[in-house]
């Protein structure tokens, strides 16, 4: 008998909230409740098995055009806390966005600093990101009132924030996994062609990421663990 | 003062509220004018010291001297038999039954708050999320 590997996984979801999201989001409402257990039924059918399981949430925007531009959560305990990430996803509105590129790479920066738990072995930290938009460059929106302190100055110094495997200053390398549902787009391929542990899903521009379904979605991310 | 239903503010002498239609309450300030008869039909008369009379179509305040309604176009009242208060001008149309239904069914579409699933109320999404802040 096959031994199942069994991992400690702490997921953090960048969802692009602009208005045009609005199907991907309906999607993952619909199914929210009911996460937990498939990504477990969708691991054992890989012969993986999952000792702890934590979820959080970067909702992003535009901080030039909208007044919620980069909101986020704690991390939920799954499945204890299944019912308060439901009501979580389900407050999610798609609304807003200016200009067609959002300011996704800042979400991803927040993403790759969040409170990633160290025990346990077999770590995946995985950052998923879903957006139908190109991304500003990062900076892009600094000289705007919301815009928070402490960010990378440039894609280079965000670059650095990911790490690679001689440098790992805010995630573990061996741990960390970007599943990137993102229009092939300056910066997305920026992304997908410079950093380690990417899988890029592309995206259609504007439509809500209409393509994926939410099993396919689900086979992504723990295609990724 | 202020709409018992929709909460904005009722200008002084107002008989309806400019927003959504409610009867205003009744205040001491709305006297029939005396000065004002109809020589067909019992006076019905403007509050007194008022510039303004009602339409009888719409409930609109109408300068004395207009000859029509500035909102609906009806006929002033002052060339018809006048109207003191715009709660005796105003008279809602009546419905056959099932408009009235349908009417009685409407309150529901404008009152019921968004499902949370289609994208929840500004508070329930603040109980879960926070500005990301700095790093």
């Amino acid at each position: 008998m096959a031994l199942k590997m069994t991992y400690n996984v702490d997921m953090c979801f960048c969802i692009d909230a602009t208005g045009s999201m609005g199907p991907v989001i309906s999607r993952v409402k619909e199914n929210a409740l009911s996460f937990y257990k498939d990504v477990t039924q969708e691991m054992e059918r890989k012969q993986k098995s999952l000792n702890s399981m934590r979820v959080r949430v970067i909702v992003f925007r535009d901080y030039v055009a909208d007044e919620e531009p980069m909101m986020a959560t704690k991390f939920f305990e799954l499945p204890a806390q299944a019912a308060q990430f439901e009501a979580c996803i389900n407050s999610i509105e798609a609304k807003g966005g200016g200009d067609e590129p959002e300011d996704g790479l800042e979400a991803l920066a927040y993403a790759i600093r969040s409170d990633w738990t160290k025990e346990g072995t077999k770590r995946r930290n995985v950052i998923v990101v879903w957006t139908d938009a190109s991304t500003h460059e990062i900076g892009y929106a600094k000289s705007q009132p919301k815009y928070p302190k402490g960010m990378p100055k440039d894609f280079n110094e965000l670059t650095q924030w990911w790490g690679d495997s001689q440098m790992e200053p805010y995630i573990k390398n061996a741990a960390k996994r970007l599943v990137l549902f993102a229009p092939n787009a300056p910066y997305w391929q920026h992304v997908t062609s410079t950093w380690n542990n990417v899988i890029h899903y592309p995206s259609t521009a504007g439509k809500g990421l209409a393509e994926y379904t939410y099993k396919e979605i689900v086979d992504a991310i723990c295609n990724s663990i | 003062m202020y709409c018992k239903k929709c909460g904005a503010e009722i200008r002084r002498n107002a008989k309806f509220c400019a927003k959504c239609g409610t009867p205003a309450p009744v205040v001491d300030s709305v006297r029939p004018d005396p000065t004002h008869s109809d020589p067909v039909r019992p006076a019905v008369t403007p509050p007194a010291g008022s510039t303004h009379l009602f339409c009888r179509k719409c409930g609109a305040e109408i300068r004395r001297g207009a000859k029509f309604c500035a909102k609906c176009g009806e006929t002033a009242p002052s060339a018809k038999p006048s109207v003191a208060t715009a709660a005796e001008a105003y008279k809602p149309p009546v419905k056959p039954p099932e408009e009235v239904k349908k009417a009685e069914e409407a309150p529901k579409l404008i009152i019921t708050l968004p499902e949370t699933k289609s994208g929840g109320s500004n508070g329930q999404f603040d109980e879960w999320f926070s500005d990301a802040g700095d790093l």
